[in-house]
């Protein structure tokens, strides 16, 4: 276990830094339903010099604690859809728990090659889909969360960007199940999260609002990212005062990124996560290639 | 209200709640840590934490505060769980229970 005295004028910087990097994490993944892992992992293995076990570590911190307060907030807001969220969930999970079992047995670089190509697809789809939104305006009169939904995962909320109350209705469950059971795999095979998998199959392929994706998809990487975790923290990667300042960052961040996301038009931020996409998409090019790790 | 805005509000009380202890554990420690110089830093395993908390050591606080925050979403889970059975929706208590036990199962996984 490492064992060192605490704490110099330097290491207020450094503690300094990584609640930047905290901050910017928060933000990010808030406001994309995503873990923010693909910008924090970075930041502290290239900015910060810590080793990749370290960092993916405290990466698993910034994606519970985005996940807990970005959640908290759109639960409040009724954006995050709960029964949809348990539901996919239990495939990725499993998904989960199989790809960490198969990271040994597969070829890392050609499944992140295949996930490149993927990513690419959905974020392509997204850019030409960007003008299309599932979901209806509520009828005047009809009150919000009552009423008799089609099914017990149909859902509402008032959509702040467009003024207009908007319910849907979830389709194609078992692809959506089937793909959050992928997105499982990958995370346990790649250690990337769900995210990048599920807002782009809940909006495209099962009709829910990019909204409602952006906030389910944050209520499900918490719990995705759990087990993972304690893999970490047990083995000793995750050091308290490296994560900690991480973990104060991402809370202010996520304060800023729940304000601005209910804000923004649908239409921005379909763009903005095709964007994401891609740029997840060439870094696991660049992983496949053998160019990073 | 119905049960769905009920299942919200409650798992979002959950995750606040949560993430509310694990910063206040976070601030505590990293302070204490930080005004006694003496004192040692670093990760400390799951056994290690408690033997730490009955010592009084600032870092058992710290490495609490990370603990709490990752078991806050399994927190949830089990409130939607009770939520299901108090409500005496079966199917979704099932469903929700089953995720639960898959948590438990890839936990326990990983810390072997």
């Amino acid at each position: 276990m490492d064992e060192r005295a605490i704490i110099g004028p330097m290491d207020w910087i450094h503690v300094g830094l990584l609640v930047l990097i905290g901050i910017s994490g928060g933000v990010f993944g808030s406001m994309m339903g995503v873990g923010g892992g693909v910008l924090v992992i970075p930041l502290l293995t290239l900015g910060m010099k810590l080793p990749m076990k370290e960092a993916i570590a405290c990466s698993l911190i910034a994606v519970a604690a985005t996940a807990c307060a970005s959640a908290a907030s759109y639960l409040k807001l009724r954006y995050a859809n709960v029964r949809l969220a348990l539901l996919l969930e239990t495939t990725t999970a499993a998904g989960a728990i199989v790809g960490a079992f198969l990271a040994v047995a597969f070829h890392a670089r050609l499944l992140a090659g295949l996930f490149a190509g993927i990513l690419v697809y959905a974020g392509y789809s997204m850019f030409r889909n960007r003008k299309q939104e599932p979901g209806q305006p509520l009828s005047d009169g009809v009150p919000l969360h009552e009423g008799s939904p089609v099914s017990s995962l149909s859902a509402s909320y008032h959509d702040a960007a467009s003024g207009v109350p908007t319910r849907y209705d979830v389709r194609s469950l078992p692809l959506g199940l089937g793909a959050s059971g992928f997105a499982g795999l990958l995370s346990g095979l790649l250690g990337i999260g769900g995210g990048v998998v599920q807002v782009p199959v809940m909006n495209l392929a099962m009709g829910v609002p990019i909204r409602a994706a952006v906030a389910t998809s944050s209520f499900m990487i918490g719990i995705t990212a759990i087990a993972s975790s304690f893999v970490y923290y047990q083995k000793g990667y995750m050091d308290p005062l490296t994560a900690g300042p991480v973990f104060v960052g991402v809370l202010i961040g996520v304060q800023a990124g729940t304000r601005a996301m209910p804000r923004i038009r649908a239409l921005y931020l379909k763009l903005f996560f095709a964007a994401v996409l891609l740029v997840v998409a060439v870094l696991m090019l660049l992983k496949a290639m053998g160019i990073t790790r | 209200m119905n049960e769905d805005s009920r299942l919200s509000l409650m798992s979002g009380r959950i995750l606040s709640a949560g993430l509310l202890t694990s910063l206040i554990l976070f601030v505590v420690g990293f302070l204490w840590l930080a005004i006694n110089p003496g004192n040692q830093v670093g990760g400390l395993t799951l056994a290690e934490v408690l033997q730490s908390l009955l010592k009084g050591e600032p870092r058992a606080l710290v490495s609490l505060s990370l603990i709490t925050l990752l078991i806050t979403p399994f927190a949830a889970v089990l409130g939607a769980v009770i939520h299901f059975a108090r409500t005496r929706e079966r199917a979704w208590a099932g469903v929700s229970l089953g995720l639960l036990a898959v948590l438990v199962v890839s936990m326990l996984a990983g810390l072997l």
